[in-house]
This record gives C-alpha cells, sequence and structure tokens, in this order.
C-alpha cells in the first residue's frame, strides 16, 4: 500500500483488500456489518481487527436468474475462523458447504472496487 | 378493549394487466368495507402499505383521496413482507388506544404487469446490504437459496428435501378460486423446473403477482362474523442475511410475544397462516415456530401435516407459493383466507372446528417478524 501503514478501516467496500470486523470492547462478541453498538451487549466500544481471510463455507448459491442478466453467479457464506459469516463470490462449481475457503480480494468487474471471491483450501 | 377484524376483502391474484396499483388497492378495500357492511364515511382511519410499482412519499393520503374518504389518521408502512401484519398491529393500536373505530388496512400492485421483471429483481435486491452484499451480484431468491443450502447441509438432506412444501400450496390452492396458479404439481416437477439460484428451483420461488388485499379492523363486532385479534408480537433482529442468526431470526421472540398477549399457544391453534415466499422461508418459520422439528418442514409436508385436515392446517389459500405474490397484499393474503376459516366460510377447503388462528409474516430475509392471533367470536 506504497509503503503507507494499512489502514484497518479500508475494508474492500473501500477498496483495501480485506476483512474488517469489530470486536466488542465489553463482551468480545466479533460482528462485521458497521453497527454503532454491539448487537449482543449494547456496548458503544469496538476494535478495528483484520481477519485473516479463512474460514468454512456454510452456504454456496449460483444465481440464474442475475440482476444484470448475466451467467450464472457463484455467492457464498462462509463462518470466517474468527466467528462472523461474510458473504462472498466464488468461481468454482465444485465448492460444497463444509468445505476450508480462502479470500482472494478481485477486482469486481463491475469497473469498481473489490469484491471478496473464496476458493477451498489448498 | 379488544379489536376485531370486522371485513376482509383480497382480490383474484395473477398476471391481471388493466389496473394500477391504486387500482388494486381500491378493490379490496371496497370488498373490505362492504363485508365489514360498513359506510365508507365511518372509517376513520387509513394504513396503507408501499407499493414497489408506483412508490409515493405519502401512501395513504394518496389512496384516501383516490378512494374518497377523510379519515381522521392515515399513515404509510414499509417493513418488507411483513408489513400487511405490522398494519394490523397498529391499527388494533390505533383502536385500543381510542383514536380509531375502524380503521382501513389496505395495499395492492400490479407488481406483475406494472413492471418488467428485471425491474423486479433489481428493486427487491435492495434488501441486501447496499456495500457487503448487493455488489456480489446477490438477488432476493440468491438469498433465500443461500438459506437453503445451509439448511440442507446442516440437516444432511437431499435436494428435493424442500419440494414437498410447494407441492402443499399448490394443493391447497387448487380448491381456491383466485389464486394464480392451481394445476397440480409432483416434487419431481418442483425438482426439475429451472433453477432460479441453485438449489432453489422455479416452483420453491412464489411467482410476482398483481393484486390486492385489504381488512377493516373495528372497535365493535359489526356483526357475528368478526373475528378478534387476541395477540400481536413483533421481532427486529437484523436486516441483512449476513447479520443473521441461524435459528434465532426473530420468528420464535414475535410468536411468542403474539402468544403470551393472547394467552394461547401453538398448540391451541388450528389454522395457520405462515409466511411463504420461497420454500425454505416456510420451513425455516414453521420450524423456529416449533411446530415441526428441525430439518423436518418438508417431511412433514410430504406426510400431509399441513393439509387442511392435517395436524397444522396451512396457507389453505395456497400461500404465496400458489395464490401469488403481490407485494404487501401477498402477505395479508393468510390473514384474509385464516380470517374466512375462522368463520367457517372457506367452503371446499374449510378445516374443521377451528376457532383459533396464527398467521406469521417476515419481511426482507427473515429480517422483520410480526405474528397475530385471531380468535373467532365476538367477546
Ligand atoms: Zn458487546
Amino acid at each position: 500500500m506504497n509503503g503507507l501503514p494499512v489502514d484497518v478501516a479500508t475494508d474492500w467496500t473501500r477498496g483495501g483488500p480485506r476483512f474488517v470486523l469489530a470486536v466488542c470492547d465489553e463482551c468480545s462478541n466479533t460482528s462485521y456489518l458497521p453497527a454503532e453498538h454491539c448487537s449482543r451487549c449494547g456496548a458503544r466500544g469496538r476494535t478495528p481487527r483484520v481477519a485473516v481471510g479463512t474460514g468454512t463455507c456454510v452456504a454456496v448459491t449460483w444465481v440464474h436468474v442475475t440482476v444484470d442478466g448475466g451467467d450464472p453467479a457463484g455467492l457464498v457464506l462462509v463462518e470466517l475462523d474468527e466467528g462472523p459469516v461474510v458473504m462472498g463470490r466464488t468461481a468454482e462449481r465444485e465448492l460444497r458447504p463444509g468445505d476450508g475457503v480462502g479470500v482472494a480480494f478481485e477486482p469486481s468487474g463491475a469497473g469498481r472496487g473489490l469484491v471478496p471471491v473464496f476458493s477451498r483450501k489448498a | 378493549m379488544s379489536a376485531f377484524v370486522t371485513g376482509v376483502g383480497l382480490t383474484p391474484f395473477g398476471r391481471l394487466p388493466g389496473r394500477d396499483s391504486l387500482d388494486w388497492q381500491c378493490a379490496a378495500a371496497h370488498l373490505a368495507v362492504d363485508d365489514a357492511d360498513l359506510e365508507v364515511g365511518e372509517v376513520d382511519a387509513v394504513i396503507t402499505g408501499y407499493s414497489t410499482v408506483a412508490g409515493h412519499l405519502m401512501p395513504a393520503n394518496l389512496f384516501a383521496e383516490r378512494f374518497g374518504i377523510r379519515p381522521a389518521v392515515a399513515f404509510g408502512t414499509s417493513v418488507g413482507g411483513a408489513t400487511g401484519l405490522a398494519m394490523v398491529d397498529q391499527a388494533r393500536a390505533l383502536i385500543e388506544s381510542g383514536k380509531a373505530r375502524h380503521v382501513l388496512v389496505v395495499a395492492g400492485e400490479d407488481r406483475a404487469s406494472g413492471q418488467t421483471r428485471a425491474t423486479s429483481t433489481k428493486v427487491l435486491a435492495q434488501v441486501g446490504h447496499p456495500a457487503y452484499e448487493v455488489p456480489l451480484g446477490g438477488t432476493v431468491p440468491g438469498y433465500y437459496a443461500l438459506l437453503a443450502s445451509r439448511y440442507l447441509w446442516s440437516y444432511g438432506l437431499a435436494e428435493d428435501a424442500l419440494a414437498p412444501l410447494p407441492v402443499q400450496m399448490r394443493e391447497h390452492a387448487g380448491r381456491k378460486v383466485g389464486a394464480q396458479f392451481q394445476k397440480p404439481i409432483t416434487v419431481l416437477d418442483v425438482r426439475t423446473s429451472r433453477p432460479v439460484a441453485e438449489p432453489l428451483r422455479l416452483l420453491d420461488c412464489c411467482p410476482v403477482s398483481d393484486g390486492g388485499a385489504a381488512f377493516v379492523v373495528s372497535a365493535r363486532a359489526t356483526s357475528d362474523r368478526a373475528v378478534r385479534i387476541a395477540g400481536t408480537g413483533q421481532a427486529h433482529r437484523h436486516q441483512h442475511l449476513t447479520a443473521m442468526e441461524p435459528g434465532n431470526t426473530g420468528a420464535a421472540v414475535a410468536a411468542a410475544r403474539a402468544f403470551e398477549e393472547a394467552d394461547l399457544d401453538t398448540s391451541d391453534v388450528h389454522v395457520f397462516g405462515i409466511y411463504d415466499s420461497f420454500s425454505i422461508t416456510v420451513a425455516m418459520l414453521v420450524e423456529e415456530l416449533g411446530l415441526v422439528p428441525p430439518g423436518r418442514a418438508g417431511s412433514y409436508a410430504r406426510a400431509g401435516a399441513f393439509a387442511s385436515d392435517g395436524r397444522y392446517p396451512m396457507n389453505t389459500h395456497g400461500g404465496l407459493l400458489s395464490y401469488g405474490h403481490s407485494g404487501v397484499a401477498g402477505g395479508m393474503a393468510h390473514l384474509a383466507e385464516v380470517v374466512t376459516q375462522l368463520r367457517g366460510e372457506r367452503g371446499a377447503g374449510q378445516v374443521d372446528h377451528c376457532r383459533v388462528g396464527y398467521v406469521h409474516a417476515d419481511g426482507g430475509v427473515l429480517s422483520a417478524h410480526v405474528g397475530v392471533v385471531l380468535v373467532r367470536g365476538t367477546a
């Protein structure tokens, strides 16, 4: 990143190749989507944590009727090793729930930003 | 003070071009007001659901002017598929607070004829997170397909495990005038229909429909056909799929709140109306509500548990899967059906000896939940 320190706030939705989780300072609940308070205990204080990017695939779909009318798109839910579930893409037809997976952040193809793409761990 | 459903209006659903959103709303409202045996001038509050085809800042005012009434209270509501029952909950609150005597709850749209399927898919996909989900290319069927994938894997089920649910809904629809689809289907038909978002196939998914639905909720029974709203409960635990807790989506919490108010429980219920946007939706709901064990909704359906003479008669109008899904009105059809059952007016599809009904709807991706307990009788 041009020698600059990694800004943990810059996750994939803002162009940074990473998942950034939030760990509750009070109850250690770890969450993914932005929220002002911990959904478990209501505390405000959270500490960002960069996810390693590995986990277990828990759901796979191939979307045939796509928003843009394109080819079937692979979509997955992955339970990260840190706990939270994230949504991502996959290009692997063989991927099944239960498989261990790792993430790569790739250009979305829509001309803007990155998206998480999961594949089975070698 | 109790609140009563005194009137229900449900139009046929389907691809029925020629009416716009307000036309459908008015058609359903006429039916409901007539059913309640009221003059329109007696309606003193209006609550309306959104239309995805004709979005408006002030949908209740828009409707009231067009219908030709001047209520003391009017507002729109928007909690996705749970909107219809949320409006009933609000109507009941207006009645019980004394703010209104007769509340007209109404929704309808030309969702099938008034927009292209591509537009419909794109509009509905916005229930996904705009930054974390929508850019990945998900759709509403895609989100529910992820739930289905996880469900099948969690319980070690084959891909046809959910198919008996749409088959049962279709059988019900065969005995309901106005249903969009009535031709019987089999498990094989479901599994060989074209994939929409694997593992969900076309027949696992509700259609997009034109149609309307309306209720009158009143402070007094206007006839001996009135049905009492014995309890209502809501839960809102997440918006986006990524934030959902499997097994604790809010369905059970909402139902528990409704049954506690009614001083009843699910074992007291004779007829159910459970939101069924997809086969997986109704499976997850009946399991979280505790009607059937986890992972067993499909096998219970196959055994006839949700038939009119089964242990849990459910969606006897055919549900969203076969009666059709006209947006907010789609989730209201379940309540219209349960009221009709409790009145003993369901004809060929009548459930014997039914006195207590439970209706449950969810919006988004099992995000917003509303449950309503209904009891026959005017006391
Ligand atoms: Zn916390």
